[in-house]
C-alpha cells in the first residue's frame, strides 16, 4: 500500500518518469488487491495448486522484482551506448570546430549534413 | 546509397559501402590512429615513430580521458588529438577514430596503439595488402605459424590461445593472433566497426563481425616490442573479468544477425562522404574491381 503510494507521489513530482513507474505501479497494486481480497489469493492460490496461499504473494511479488530489475538493466544499456556514442560525437565536433576556425578552412567537409543530421536525430528521439 | 526496405544484412552493407572515401585534392587518404590512455610518456615517440615511417598520413592521437598531459603531447608532436571527455575504454576509444575517419572520408585506417608496442615499420605491409586489394583488413599477428616473434607471459598467452581457437571455430578459419591491436582497415570494414564495435578486448569480437560481414582479413607477421615505460591497463583479475565476458559477447555477436540497421541508417546520411548530394564534386567513388568476396 505504501509503496503505491510513493510510487505514485515520485511520479506526480516527476522523480520517476511514468513509463518506469508501471510496471511498480502494476506490481504494487496487483500485490496490494490480493492481500486485501484474502478469498481471491486462496481461490487463485488453490487453483495453481499452492498449498500456503500466502506464498503465492510473494512469489508475484518476487516475479514484478524480477522484471522491473531486467527492464532496468534494458534501460541502463541503452543509456550506456547512447552515452558512448554522446562522448564520441562531441570530440569529433570538438575537433571540426577547433580545426575550422584555426588551421585549415578548406577542409570544412561537413557543413551541410551536420545541420541535417541534427533534424534527423530529433525524428529518431520522437520515434 | 542503400535504400533500406528490407532489412540489409551486415555483409550487403559492408558490400555496398564505397570502397574510396571522398577527400579533398592533396589530403591523405589514410589515417594512422592511435588510441592513448594516460600515455604521456610513450606517445611523443609514438607519433614521431609513424610520422617517420608512414609520413604521407594523417596522425590520430584518440586522447582517452587521461588525467595526465597525452593530449598536450600528443599535440605538440604535430598528431591530430582527439579528446574524449571521459575514459571510454579502448573500444570506445578505437570506435571514436573509426567514426573520425568515416566522417572525414579516410579510405584506409590503421590502428597502432599509444604504449609503443607496435613498430610502426609494419605499417606499410599492412597498409600495402589492403590498398592493393589482398583484404579488406590486415592484422598484424605475432604468432604466425613458424614464426614466433614476442612470448607473452604464459597467462597471457594460454588467454590469447583460448580466444584464438573460439574465433577460429566461430568463423571456420585459422586465427592465429585475435587480439593484436595492429590492424589496417580498409573504408568497408570500417563502414561496418565505426557502426558497431565492442567495449573491452574489441579485438576478439571486432573478428567475428567482420567475418559476419563477409570481408576478408589476412594476418600478418610482426614484431612486437615490450611496453617502453608505464604498465598495462591489464592486471590479473580484471583479466579473468575480461575473458568471461569477451567469451560471451563474441559467442552472442555470432548469434546476433548484425548491427542495428536504424543506427546504419542514421550514419550513412551522417557521413559527409556518403556522395550523392556532392555530385558537384569532382571526386568520384570508384570499386576497384578484384574486389568483393
Amino acid at each position: 500500500m505504501s509503496l503505491l503510494i510513493i510510487t505514485l507521489e515520485l511520479v506526480r513530482k516527476s522523480r520517476l518518469r511514468e513509463e518506469y513507474s508501471l510496471l511498480w505501479l502494476v506490481g504494487a497494486a496487483v500485490v496490494f488487491l490480493l492481500s486485501v481480497f484474502r478469498k481471491s489469493l486462496t481461490a487463485l492460490a488453490r487453483l495453481l495448486g499452492i498449498v500456503y496461499a500466502p506464498s503465492l504473494l510473494f512469489a508475484i511479488g518476487f516475479l514484478f522484482t524480477l522484471v522491473i530489475l531486467i527492464s532496468q538493466s534494458v534501460v541502463i544499456s541503452a543509456l550506456a551506448s547512447k552515452n558512448r556514442d554522446l562522448a564520441q560525437r562531441l570530440a569529433i565536433l570538438e575537433w571540426e570546430l577547433r580545426h575550422h576556425i584555426s588551421a585549415e578552412p578548406a577542409a570544412s567537409d561537413s557543413r551541410p549534413e551536420s545541420g541535417g543530421h541534427l533534424s534527423r536525430d530529433g525524428e529518431e528521439r520522437e520515434r | 546509397m542503400i535504400q533500406v526496405e528490407t532489412k540489409p544484412t551486415v555483409s550487403q552493407i559492408a558490400q555496398e559501402a564505397p570502397l574510396t572515401g571522398r577527400r579533398e585534392e592533396g589530403e591523405s587518404s589514410v589515417l594512422v590512429i592511435i588510441p592513448a590512455y594516460n600515455e604521456a610518456r610513450n606517445i611523443g615517440t609514438v607519433v614521431t615513430d609513424v610520422r617517420h615511417y608512414a609520413p604521407f598520413a594523417d596522425i590520430l592521437v584518440i586522447d582517452d580521458g587521461s588525467t595526465d598531459s597525452t593530449a598536450a603531447v600528443a599535440h605538440r608532436s604535430g598528431a591530430y588529438v582527439l579528446s574524449l571527455p571521459y575514459n571510454l575504454g579502448i573500444g570506445g576509444a578505437v570506435q571514436a577514430g573509426f567514426k573520425f575517419a568515416v566522417r572525414r572520408g579516410y579510405s584506409y585506417v590503421v590502428r597502432v596503439d599509444g604504449d609503443g608496442q607496435h613498430n610502426a615499420a609494419y605499417i606499410l605491409r599492412l597498409l600495402a595488402l589492403v590498398q592493393q586489394g589482398k583484404a579488406d583488413v590486415a592484422i598484424g599477428s605475432r604468432f604466425c605459424p613458424g614464426l614466433v616473434t614476442y612470448r607473452p607471459p604464459l597467462a597471457r598467452r594460454l588467454g590469447i590461445r583460448f580466444f584464438s581457437f573460439l574465433v577460429s571455430f566461430i568463423t571456420r578459419q585459422p586465427v592465429y593472433d585475435p587480439t593484436s591491436g595492429m590492424q589496417c582497415l580498409n573504408r568497408r570494414a570500417l563502414y561496418i566497426l565505426a557502426q558497431d564495435y565492442p567495449q573491452d578486448y574489441p579485438e576478439v569480437e571486432a573478428r567475428v563481425l567482420l567475418h559476419k560481414a563477409r570481408l576478408r582479413v589476412i594476418e600478418t607477421p610482426v614484431c612486437m616490442r615490450p611496453r617502453a615505460t608505464g604498465n598495462s591497463s591489464i592486471t590479473y583479475l580484471r583479466s579473468i573479468y575480461y575473458m568471461l565476458k569477451v567469451t560471451l559477447a563474441t559467442l552472442i555477436a555470432a548469434l546476433r544477425q548484425g548491427p542495428h540497421v536504424s543506427h546504419l541508417k542514421e550514419d550513412l546520411h551522417a557521413t559527409p562522404t556518403a556522395d550523392t548530394n556532392h555530385s558537384d564534386q569532382h571526386v568520384t567513388v570508384d570499386h576497384y574491381s578484384g574486389v568483393g568476396a
